[in-house]
């Protein structure tokens, strides 16, 4: 399945790492130190990567979970993020993914267990509050699944939040880890590998939210994403199955035809799935930091979404639509999403 | 300088041109190997011939007017070859010499003989490329020499090669101490140290054909001078020769691919004066020079926005308009500015395809239904 693995020599015997090689049956395995030799150097062409990127199978050190950006959530007071991989098999043209790292090839981290702690860690912190942890924000949550199955442990993880009494028990008479009763998963993707999770009992405290776009736009922008379709068929089915489900409609892209092409998506959402149950909704325009931006355009300068006028907006130097188009965009999609969602389950984002 | 006369569009004009001065450096396939005999299969492949005035020895198809080749591929592409004599400080120094006259989009590909426990004349290319021997560095994030070790290299094709990889150590004299798991050259290490000077990680690469193993070892004694690698020249020539097919792929796929994901032409233009080259701006220019019977002056920072503004105008198939404006413009900053106020009028047009079936299937993983 996979061309070429860098392994991490300290982790050649651990169990993960064995069962993600045993899966990826790759050609060949290349053993490195640490995955920042291959990963980080600079003078690595992320486009060309992009079509041939290797999988790095490696140890995450320092933390793991980190504090979400201001303004985005979906109703907790807490909000945080994590991410078991590095970089996306998808391929979406605005994805910061492509400003933010120097390669292309997806870095696999196998040491599940210490992300599952440092999240007990961090619930407790917050007793009696409800936690949120973001998973799918460098990578998609569940596109490489069948390869890593982190999600699966990750599930496993947080159905134990039911039977933890209180928000201080973290680890079972087992010795099995065990995650407080406030901690919240968010599964953010665009993927349709959710045998796993049918084959499952819903679980409360997970959210699968999919990231979508009308249909031209996936075409156009979304390389090798399943289709609008496929993602609310997949939406649809989680829905009936008892998951909470959430929506995302960001980025919203600026286009000629923008009205007509959100309508057409939103008709064909909410017209599948029961609008009553749907868990959250949140929305928000496509947005850069400015070094991200100019990294972007110098990989794809002919890439018509970057031909329209970005301007650099609030202290962090983020690029943006200009306010006048980004309003109207959001204003329009607010205005048909509270057509069919109540208004305490939408999260127009600001991060 | 400027004399009145408006030169036609697509032609360079103007304070910043700088006709035959500097020309645009040619990029196309650079192969270096270390010996000769390395070199001769490979020269009567791409039908290469000598270029003269130069340090090392170089052979080229660059004959004026047209392309030597007689390789089917590489017959409208240049194709260099160097040869650098043997060992790392050979090989880096003529290597950096050799690019730093091309173009940055040169894809160079080191070719040569190397020793391990393998099958005589197997070829790999080089998954990783280390200095052996030597202390390796931690982490090698940069190339910066005043770290301690050395960086290990990791050439990745950007497609799935269809001969195997191979770990290459390279060596300071001839070794026989073969191996399974890695290959001894003495070239390699050198090669890429020069080449991530000037190419991105993913345009160089290396393929080593074995030449010897336990059961045909290197004539060590040869080997003092340095002048013969242990194996007489024709065994070496035969052995690359028999591997010029897939070497051949190899190049072309790499090349093929490379240039596919290239950004258009205008973002490979590395001299601002070129900018004023631009179909799109030079009509413009004209058409504003031509209206104020002088030339426009453009700052180096100005022909940088400029060419962006070409980038925008073509990614969204328009040209500028509002033809009124053009006699009040006097300045490059009013060319930019008349640019930005037409091309940020516009925004893509998002049209639905025949069928909507998504694009996973040219996924690895394959989605589910």
């Amino acid at each position: 399945m996979a061309g070429l693995v860098y392994l991490e020599r300290n982790i050649r015997e651990h169990p993960t790492a064995r069962a993600i090689l045993e899966r990826a049956r790759p050609d060949s395995i290349v053993e490195i130190e640490r995955y920042g030799e291959v990963f980080n150097p600079k003078a690595q062409n992320f486009r060309l990567q992009k079509q041939n990127p290797a999988l790095i199978v490696a140890e995450k050190h320092g933390k793991h979970i980190l504090p979400a950006p201001e303004g985005y959530g979906i109703g907790g007071e807490h909000n945080y993020y994590f991410s078991h991989m590095m970089n996306c098999i998808y391929d979406c043209r605005y994805c910061f993914l492509q400003g933010m790292y120097q390669s292309a090839n997806h870095v696999v981290f196998v040491n599940y267990d210490d992300f599952f702690e440092q999240i007990s860690d961090t619930a407790v912190r917050h007793d009696g509050q409800d936690v949120w942890f973001f998973s799918g924000y460098d990578c998609d949550s569940l596109a490489l699944e069948p390869v890593t199955r982190f999600m699966s442990h990750c599930l496993d993880y947080f159905a134990t939040a039911h039977s933890s009494a209180t928000t201080h028990s973290t680890s079972s008479s087992s010795g099995a880890m065990t995650a407080p009763s406030n901690a919240c998963l968010e599964i953010r993707t665009k993927s349709t590998q959710i045998r796993e999770l049918l084959a499952r009992d819903p679980l409360p405290n997970c959210v699968v939210a999919y990231s979508l776009s009308p249909q031209p736009v996936v075409e156009e922008l979304e390389h090798r994403t399943p289709s609008l379709e496929k993602r609310i068929t997949a939406l649809e089915k989680l829905q009936k199955h008892g998951w909470p489900i959430g929506l995302r409609f960001d980025p919203l892209i600026a286009a000629e035809n923008f009205e007509n092409l959100y309508a057409e998506m939103f008709d064909e959402v909410f017209s599948t799935l029961d609008a009553n149950n749907i868990h959250s909704v949140s929305l928000g325009s496509f947005r850069l930091p400015k070094p991200f931006y100019r990294k972007v355009i110098k990989l794809y300068p002919e890439e018509p979404m970057f031909a329209v006028d970005m301007q650099p907006t609030g202290e962090k130097a983020i690029m943006a639509y200009p306010e006048e188009l980004e309003s109207g965009m959001m204003d329009y999609c607010q205005q048909r999403i509270l057509e069919h969602i109540k208004t305490s389950r939408f999260f127009p984002c600001n991060a | 300088m400027f004399k009145g006369r408006i030169p036609p569009p697509g032609t360079a004009l103007g304070p910043n041109t700088l006709e035959n001065h500097n020309p645009e450096p040619d990029s196309g396939l650079l192969i270096v190997t270390a010996l000769l005999p390395e070199a001769t299969p490979l020269i009567e492949l791409f039908q290469l011939k000598p270029e003269a005035s130069t340090p090392f020895r170089l052979f080229s198809n660059r004959i004026p007017g047209k392309r030597a080749s007689g390789n089917r591929f590489f017959s409208h592409r240049s194709v260099t070859l160097l040869v650098t004599g043997i060992g790392e400080l050979a090989a880096t120094a003529a290597t950096a010499a050799t690019l730093a006259r091309m173009g940055p989009q040169t894809i160079a590909i080191n070719i040569g003989v190397a020793g391990a426990e393998q099958n005589l004349g197997d070829l790999f290319f080089a998954n990783s490329i280390e200095k052996y021997g030597q202390p390796i560095a931690p982490r090698n994030d940069s190339m910066d020499s005043n770290r301690s070790g050395f960086p290990v290299f990791y050439p990745h094709p950007p497609f799935r090669p269809r001969i195997p990889s191979l770990r290459v150590g390279s060596v300071v004299h001839p070794c026989t101490d073969y191996q399974t798991d890695i290959c001894f050259d003495m070239e390699a290490y050198g090669f890429c140290s020069a080449a991530r000077r000037f190419l991105d990680s993913e345009h160089i690469h290396s393929l080593k054909i074995i030449s010897d193993t336990p059961q045909s070892p290197l004539e060590t004694n040869s080997c003092a001078s340095h002048q013969s690698p242990g194996f007489s020249p024709e065994t070496i020539s035969k052995l690359i020769k028999q591997k010029t097919p897939e070497i051949e792929a190899f190049a072309t796929q790499l090349y093929q691919t490379c240039d596919q994901q290239r950004p258009d032409v205008y973002a490979q233009s590395t001299q601002t004066e070129k900018i004023r080259e631009i179909p799109l701006i030079a009509e413009f220019l004209h058409r504003v020079e031509t209206e104020n019977r002088q030339p426009i002056h453009f700052s180096v920072t100005e022909l940088r926005q400029l060419k962006r503004l070409a980038e925008r105008f073509q990614a969204l198939d328009r040209k500028p308009a509002d033809e009124r404006c053009i006699s009040k413009i006097h300045t490059g900053r009013e060319v930019i500015k008349l640019l930005e106020t037409s091309i940020n009028q516009h925004l893509p047009l998002y049209e639905a395809a025949s069928d909507n079936s998504g694009n996973a299937g040219k996924n690895l993983i394959p989605e589910q239904a």
